[in-house]
């Protein structure tokens, strides 16, 4: 056995059968064989080990021992009841509530011409082609045990179609609510964005949930020529939860990603995002913001890869990790040979509020093309003592001034946010974090 | 006469070093205090000491403050019992808005005075009018805490938070340094307007300039963590002239 892989029991592989039949596309063939191939190469690769470079902060262990059964009835009540008021009365609204689209919490209408959302289970049978192909592509990625496992356990996510000059102005909002309060469950919910010609759209995905669970969502995301996608994530997940998420974005020339993520939530949580791109002009922007506290641990691992010339990329992330959390920020950047004229930024910057909270930050650079712009930096420190001794002076107590302070430094992530309401959104969600700060 | 400040064989440490010396000094309520002495004689940790800054410790000695024992409060706590520092140097807070630094600051203190705290509207209101005096705009008020201001616009900024702060206690280090000469008039203006009665001033400085202005009742010379000599405002003149040299080797 390799030691690159954990070695565990994991009791769901035993009910494979028998889950499967209450997954969607149960009757459609060439899925099933995608998802027992899935099968077959996550027996093979199961979950990475600490052996494995791009795993070696972050362990899986915990998750490995624990025993995740596939989810099976609803949410409840109480959470019901956090997920009933995201977004605003009038948003588009897609609900997935322990793998399964929730129709009486979705609004699916009122999105104009060329726009098309559902969930996965609905795209199977109206978007067949686009879907088989979007499976073939991921199953084809050279990925890692957890990519396998939601091919063989894929269940509803989020399926957005833009056709060609498709422009979506209201924002779309999209809930991932588990339930993990009568055992921990497994959610692997399978994501596609496709985007047309010079469409445009702002989607804003929030996780919530109760109890153990572990969330495994896969993302692709295809944007063609001069597309534009504004993608926010609310990740808070339950401080007892799972939280691995992978997004896959390829961009085509002249399209614009902007992505922020904030992540509050989990036990422990990773964010990794890969993206190519693909041509000219294209630009890929993400930010965030990752508070945690208490025992909590929080990845992000991205890799931006400049496979055409003349596009940009800009990575900005301010962490704050309190008590005994533990941050990894991964951040690779690279740019082949023909990628001239790349503009690369990369920066992340942590907060320490407390001697037991660790942050280990690994930038990487791999530059082939010689006529580059690229930069990136990581810094670690505490607040600012001479800052907190002049509000002090003020009259400030120390909770509040500290308070202001890491405000102050998070809002520097914030300002990254393209889009007033959608800021005021994170702000308010990092009010709520610190106010739970004790000083 | 009330006492405002009484400060006996004050001796003092910073990272274990000991900066002051046994300094003894009393402030009544209603009296400008000059304190004046060369670079590093202690100045400055005499002001961090009496606003409670960590790491500045006092090893012997006493401070009363309103009759009440001093060094135990809190920087916070001294603040809203009427301290304020004018800092030498004021820290730049990136990313904190002035307007919410100071709104924050002054219900805090009325908070703690037991009076009512300001709505959003009231305090621009008040905040207006004390800008007016200083020369300062919306847009100075509003900045992020000290960023990018110029070393005079700084120093009219300390001024601004001790119009709005009113103080029982103000300690001004070295308020006057880098003001050109209209800038100088306004904060002396500023200083003037808040004397009162009520209340008590500890201006450090270099320069007989300011006290031309802001006349003070009595000067003293700190030297080698002590205060050396004290007298009227004629020994600022007397220093302004003959330099310390005039104090001998107290003051090396
Ligand atoms: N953090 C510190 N660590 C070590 N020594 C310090 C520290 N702060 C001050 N000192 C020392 O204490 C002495 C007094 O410094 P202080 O700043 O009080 O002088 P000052 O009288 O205000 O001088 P100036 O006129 O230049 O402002 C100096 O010798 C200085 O080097
Ligand atoms: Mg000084």
């Amino acid at each position: 056995m390799s030691i690159r892989r954990i070695a565990a029991d994991f009791p769901f592989l035993a009910t494979f059968d028998a889950a499967r039949a209450g997954l969607p596309g149960a009757p459609i063939d060439w899925l099933q064989a995608a998802r027992r191939d899935g099968l077959v190469r996550f027996r093979d690769q199961s979950l990475p080990s600490r052996r494995v470079e791009s795993w070696k902060y972050t362990d899986l262990r915990d998750l490995a021992t624990t025993d995740f059964a596939a989810p099976d009835g609803p949410i409840g009540a109480a959470l019901r009841e956090r997920v009933a008021p995201i977004g605003t009365r009038n948003s588009v609204r897609l609900v997935i509530a322990n793998g399964r689209i929730e129709p009486d919490l979705s609004r699916l209408t009122g999105l104009p011409a060329g726009v098309h959302l559902m969930p996965m289970s609905v795209a199977l049978d109206s978007h067949t082609d686009l879907l088989k192909a979007h499976i073939a592509r991921v199953s084809a990625l050279d990925g890692d045990g957890l990519l396998a496992l939601n091919a063989a356990f894929m269940m509803d996510g989020y399926v957005l179609v833009l056709d060609d000059g498709a422009q979506v102005a209201p924002t779309i909002e999209i809930v991932f609510a588990a339930d993990g309060g009568s055992g921990p469950i497994a959610l692997h919910p399978r994501n596609l964005i496709v985007m047309g010609q010079g469409s445009a759209a702002t989607v804003v995905e929030t996780h919530v949930g109760d109890g153990v669970y572990w969330s495994n969502p896969v993302s692709e995301i295809v944007m063609g020529q001069g597309a534009s996608l504004r993608r926010y994530k609310v990740q808070q997940e339950s401080a007892a939860a799972f939280h691995l998420a992978q997004d896959r974005v390829a961009l085509a020339s002249g399209a614009h990603y902007r992505g922020f993520l904030g992540a509050f939530g989990a036990r422990l949580a990773r964010q990794s995002v890969t993206a190519t791109i693909n041509g000219a002009d294209a630009a890929f922007d993400v930010a965030g913001t990752y508070l945690l506290r208490d025992n909590q641990h929080g990845d992000i691992t991205t890799l931006v890869d400049h496979a055409a010339g003349g596009s940009s990329s800009r990575q900005v992330y301010k962490g704050v990790l309190d008590d005994a959390a533990r941050g990894v920020f991964q951040g690779k950047v690279a740019v082949r040979r023909d990628a001239q004229k790349t503009d690369a930024h990369q920066l992340n910057n942590a907060l320490l509020l407390s001697d037991k909270a660790e942050i280990d930050a690994k930038p990487e650079l791999e530059i082939y093309a010689d006529d580059v712009k690229c930069s990136h930096g990581a810094t670690t420190g505490d607040l600012d003592a001479d800052a907190l001794f002049y509000l002090q002076a003020r009259g400030i107590d120390t909770a509040t001034a500290r308070r202001l302070l890491v405000s102050a430094f998070v809002k520097a992530a914030l300002d990254e946010i393209d889009g007033e309401a959608e800021r005021a959104r994170f702000e308010v969600l990092v009010d709520t974090w610190l106010a739970g700060t004790d000083g | 006469m009330t006492v405002m400040l009484e400060i006996k064989d004050l001796h003092a440490a910073v990272n274990g070093k000991e900066v002051l010396k046994g300094i003894n000094l009393t402030i009544n309520a209603g009296e400008v205090h000059a304190v004046m002495g060369p670079n590093g004689s202690g100045k400055s940790t005499l002001s961090y000491v009496l606003a409670g800054r960590d790491g500045y410790d006092v090893t012997q000695g006493s401070v009363m403050y309103k009759g009440a024992d001093l060094i135990a409060l809190a920087p916070e706590i001294r603040a809203r019992e009427g301290i304020f520092l004018a800092f030498q140097y004021p820290v730049e807070i990136p990313g904190v808005a002035g307007t919410t630094f100071l709104k924050t600051a002054y219900n805090a203190i009325r908070k703690h005075r037991g009076e009512k705290e300001l709505d959003a509207m009231q305090f621009l209101k008040l905040i207006r009018e004390k800008q007016k005096q200083l020369d300062m705009t919306d847009e100075m008020v509003r900045r992020a805490v000290n960023v990018g201001f110029s070393g005079g616009e700084k120093k009219r900024y300390e001024m601004l938070q001790m119009a709005m702060l009113e103080p029982a206690l103000a300690i001004l280090d070295e308020t006057d340094s880098g003001l050109d000469i209209d800038a100088l008039k306004t904060v002396a203006d500023g200083i003037n307007a808040l004397r009162d009665p009520g209340r008590a001033m500890l201006m450090i400085t270099h320069y007989q300039r300011l006290l031309d202005y802001v006349v003070p009742d009595f000067v003293h010379v700190l030297a080698g963590g002590k205060i050396v000599r004290s007298g009227d405002k004629s020994l600022a003149l007397d220093l302004e002239k003959e330099g310390y040299a005039v104090l001998g080797t107290a003051a090396a």
